[in-house]
């Protein structure tokens, strides 16, 4: 192969691989367009405030139930 | 965290106990104030300079925020007498400015002690979890903070704080919630020839004398009852009650003379 030919063959490489990037490059911009810097923002609801009350005991706890009794104490 | 815990699982998958005792060591070794590599010791160590931390230690240290905010800042965990005694001079309103997605950075000059509200945050973690993995039901109680869901009703004894030999002051029922307890009868030292606890006033830097020797609290979540036991200890006789009424939550007090002081929408809740 003459070196022309050889160069010839390079450069139509570096043109498929820059045109790959390129492709790809263009799917990743129009897939995932940069987030926008400014823009409506939602705020998390404060977790205390936002706490719900206990729930009150739908049937009465059998005596016998042992495995679902506690303790609470400071410790 | 410094104590013992009671994990109780109803129809959970095999390995599901060991999964949760598990998860409770792997909290103890993140926020225990006691163990030098962990993360709430990291935070500790480089006050002021941001460190980086797992979900669960962003979750606590937000939780702690919120916990402060809800309160009007009765609950405060930057208070301890240690780091009074060590010239703790910060507001716990700094830590906002130092919270965000990535890393946490507590500010100088100020320290973070989870203490209870870890305790009750680990309960309400490991139940959701537990009922995640298919369980049906779930309690966990780590020091008497604890968090019970499905499965129930489950009862609650509730431990006379001068002497919890003696028989329980009250015993609750509920389908799902969480409960604690906070009390300056216990973790108590002499120094000076007082004696201290570890329940500091954040209005006066001092250990709290306020007339009320223990809250029991009663809410929808563990770390919650945990926050508004000590705001309710805080705020004394004539407001305790009040504190919980404020936040949707009920309980039980006992003052300093033995008498004991029931929210009035506790009672269906008493077994």
């Amino acid at each position: 192969m003459s070196g022309h030919a050889r160069r010839s063959r390079l450069v139509a490489l570096g043109l498929s691989v820059g045109g790959l990037v390129g492709l790809v490059g263009g799917m990743v911009a129009t897939e995932h367009p940069r987030a926008a810097t400014t823009g409506p923002t939602v705020a998390a609801p404060d977790p205390f405030t936002a706490g719900g009350p206990a729930t009150p005991p739908s049937t009465t706890p059998t005596p016998g139930s042992r495995f679902r009794q506690t303790i609470t104490s400071a410790s | 965290m410094g104590t013992w815990a009671h994990i109780v699982v109803v129809d959970g998958r095999r390995g599901a106990l060991d999964r949760a005792r598990r998860r409770i060591e792997q909290l103890e070794a993140r926020w225990s104030r006691f163990l030098p590599a962990s993360e709430v010791s990291r935070l500790n160590r480089h006050r002021g300079r941001p460190v980086v931390v797992s979900a669960d230690t962003a979750t606590l240290v937000t939780r702690a925020m919120a916990g402060h905010r809800g309160t009007g800042g009765r609950f405060d965990p930057m208070v301890l007498g240690t780091l009074i005694d060590s010239g703790y001079d910060r507001s716990f309103e700094l830590l906002d400015r130092h919270v965000g997605v990535g890393p946490v950075a507590l500010p100088r000059g100020a320290g973070f002690d989870p203490g209870g509200i870890g305790k009750g945050l680990a309960a309400d973690l490991v139940v959701a979890e537990l009922l995640a993995d298919g369980a049906t039901g779930a309690c966990v109680n780590v020091g008497g903070d604890l968090r019970a869901e499905g499965g129930g009703p489950w009862t609650v004894d509730v431990a006379d704080p001068f002497d919890d030999r003696r028989p329980p002051i009250a015993r609750l029922a509920f389908d799902a919630g969480g409960v604690a307890t906070s009390s300056r009868l216990r973790r108590t030292w002499w120094r000076d020839g007082a004696e201290r606890h570890h329940l500091v006033d954040p209005a006066s830097g001092r250990p709290a004398r306020t007339g009320v020797a223990a809250v029991t609290v009663l809410t929808g979540d563990a770390w919650r009852a945990e926050v508004l036991a000590k705001a309710a200890l805080l705020a004394g006789p004539d407001g305790a009650l009040d504190v919980l009424a404020d936040a949707r939550a009920t309980g039980l007090f006992v003052d300093d003379e033995g008498t004991c002081h029931r929210s009035p929408d506790l009672d269906p809740f008493l077994a």
